[in-house]
């Protein structure tokens, strides 16, 4: 266990908040992780601390579900306004950046708990095991709401593989 | 790449934190502020109650013995009740120490199994009247339970004093169980030497021994002492009047005041619009006390992600009577809903025994852990 949770996680823990929701929000809500890690206690049983952190930081953000949702359809539609304008874009960025909008618009229509699967593994790099830690749910369970999710961004892509396409050209 | 790699490369990134939002979320972390439910914070009042009470789903029930009392006498005047305390402990003699000890509870009442519990945690601080000196934090973490009531009690051994108990969770969430026993656990500690003799309580002011000693004991001195704490709030951009910021004093109540500027601070209070004295109660841990409504927003619990199963929640200030010194911070039901009855107690921080200035120095117990969340200072 890091000698200082707090040093080694908290910007990594505002930047998944913040990125779910906005900065302002996460520099509260973030501050609010650590306050109920601290009154939980870690137990070492459940797991690593990383796992834990972003569990409650998720835990968190679902109070906020509808603003969320209001965030990613701003997104999405904000995408699309300026889905020109990025010819000098390093190719990677427009690549991902065409994308943005319909991701946006996709993961406002995820169910939340499905959401949060897909945002923990995306956003936050963690494990499918880890994923499970997190929310107190079985890695079939993970692997089922990941799969329902990732078809569903699939769709809003219009079923193109995106590597594929970089790769053609 | 595949569409989880194109999520976070496609949607927007964030900046990091700045310093200071680093800064104050550590500071949230080292007193009785990182309960901020239950502490009157100006202004970002709003984010409270939801630390703890996310964390579990919290079914609250009745708790007879915690009633609030029916005013003990007629008040002649609005705050006349509070002007009488002033008076009452003006003269008390000034204690002092090396060291203020202030030692807590935080409660919740849940229901689990048909019976009302009792959830509990300990904390201790030992703050240093020199700067140079570092805070230790003591913090019995681990929640523990207890049966509410002797009808609670009665139940409980009926179904066999089961040692532990499982409350009802927020889908999603990790769910353990909390033992029933009324011997805090799971001590851990913490050594602070970066607060530079600022004391943890940050919601009037950064606050040292030093310039609380300074506090004047006339309440108009007073009055202009604290409109220099709200230039400094008002410069950083919060922008409510002084008369609004005034009530959040009160929380000074529970700070190393002397008790004559105690007095002076009370009878301020009582003289705002804003306050209201409810009447003499019974504090969670049992004690005689002034219940006080400083006109401070009420915060919500959350039973459930879905928002109709929040219940809001009214403060009081319970106050010493023979010290004006804060008991308790008490937050009761504004309705009845989830197995809690309108006006009853639900969650609470009170203020224990042992509270106040002491010669002692602080001593880790045999068995307490260093806490990891914290970076202590060694040496």
């Amino acid at each position: 266990m890091p000698p200082d949770l707090f040093d080694a996680h908290f910007a990594e823990i505002h930047r998944y908040i913040a990125r779910r929701l906005s900065e302002d929000v996460a520099d509260d809500l973030a501050a609010e992780v650590f306050v109920a890690a601290l009154q939980s206690a870690y137990d070492p049983a459940i797991g690593a601390v990383r796992p834990w952190l972003y569990g409650i930081a998720t835990h968190l953000v679902a109070r906020h579900r509808r603003a969320e949702i209001r965030r990613w359809k701003a997104i999405s539609r904000a995408a699309e306004r300026d889905s020109a304008g990025h010819e000098d874009e390093v190719l990677d960025r427009v690549t991902a950046a065409r994308f943005t909008g319909p991701l946006a618009g996709a993961l406002a229509g995820l169910k939340r708990r499905d959401r949060d699967v897909v945002l923990l593994v995306a956003l936050g790099g963690l494990s499918h095991a880890e994923v499970g830690q997190a929310l107190g749910i079985p890695p079939g369970t993970v692997g089922s709401r990941l799969s329902r999710a990732r078809k569903q961004l699939r769709r809003a892509l219009g079923d193109v593989n995106p590597l594929k396409e970089d790769s053609d050209g | 790449m595949d569409e989880l790699d194109l999520l976070d490369r496609a949607l927007p990134d964030a900046r990091p934190p700045s310093a200071e939002v680093v800064a104050r979320a550590r500071a949230r972390l080292t007193g009785p502020s990182y309960l901020p439910a239950r502490r009157r914070t100006w202004m970002w009042m709003v984010t409270a109650a939801a630390a703890t009470a996310a964390i579990v789903t919290l079914v609250f029930s009745l708790v007879a013995h915690l009633t609030t009392a029916p005013p003990a006498a007629v008040a002649p005047k609005p705050g006349q009740a509070l002007y009488d305390l002033a008076d009452r402990i003006e003269k008390l003699p000034a204690t002092s120490g090396a060291y203020w000890r202030q030692v807590w509870v935080n409660g919740n009442y849940m229901r689990a199994g048909g019976l009302t519990y009792l959830v509990s945690s300990s904390h201790e601080m030992w703050l240093p009247r020199d700067p140079a000196d570092r805070v230790l934090t003591l913090s019995w973490s681990e929640p523990i339970a207890s049966p509410a009531t002797p009808a609670d009690e009665r139940a409980w051994r009926a179904a066999g004093s089961p040692s532990r108990v499982k409350f009802s969770c927020m889908d999603g969430r990790r769910c353990p169980y909390i033992s029933v026993t009324r011997t805090p656990r799971q001590c851990m500690y913490a050594w602070d030497a970066s607060s530079g003799g600022v004391l943890p309580d940050h919601t009037v002011g950064d606050l040292t021994m030093a310039d609380l000693a300074a506090f004047p004991t006339d309440q108009d001195r007073l009055r202009e002492k604290l409109r220099e704490f709200h230039e400094l709030w008002y410069k950083r951009g919060f922008k409510q009047s002084f008369e609004k910021f005034l009530p959040t004093t009160a929380n000074l109540l529970s700070q190393p005041l002397r008790p004559d500027q105690r007095a002076a601070l009370i009878r301020l209070l009582a003289g705002l619009p804003s306050t209201k004295v409810v009447g003499t109660v019974t504090d969670p841990l049992g004690r005689s006390a002034l219940s006080v409504d400083f006109g401070t927003p009420g915060s919500t619990l959350v039973f459930d992600r879905k928002p109709s199963r929040e219940l809001p929640v009214y403060p009081r200030t319970l106050l010493d009577p023979g010290t004006g010194a804060t008991l308790a911070d008490v937050s009761y039901a504004t309705r009845t809903a989830f197995g809690a009855t309108k006006d009853q107690p639900m969650t609470f921080m009170a203020a224990s025994p042992g509270t106040g200035w002491t010669a002692k120095r602080p001593v880790i117990p045999v068995g307490c852990k260093e806490n990891p969340l914290y970076k202590s200072a060694k040496g």
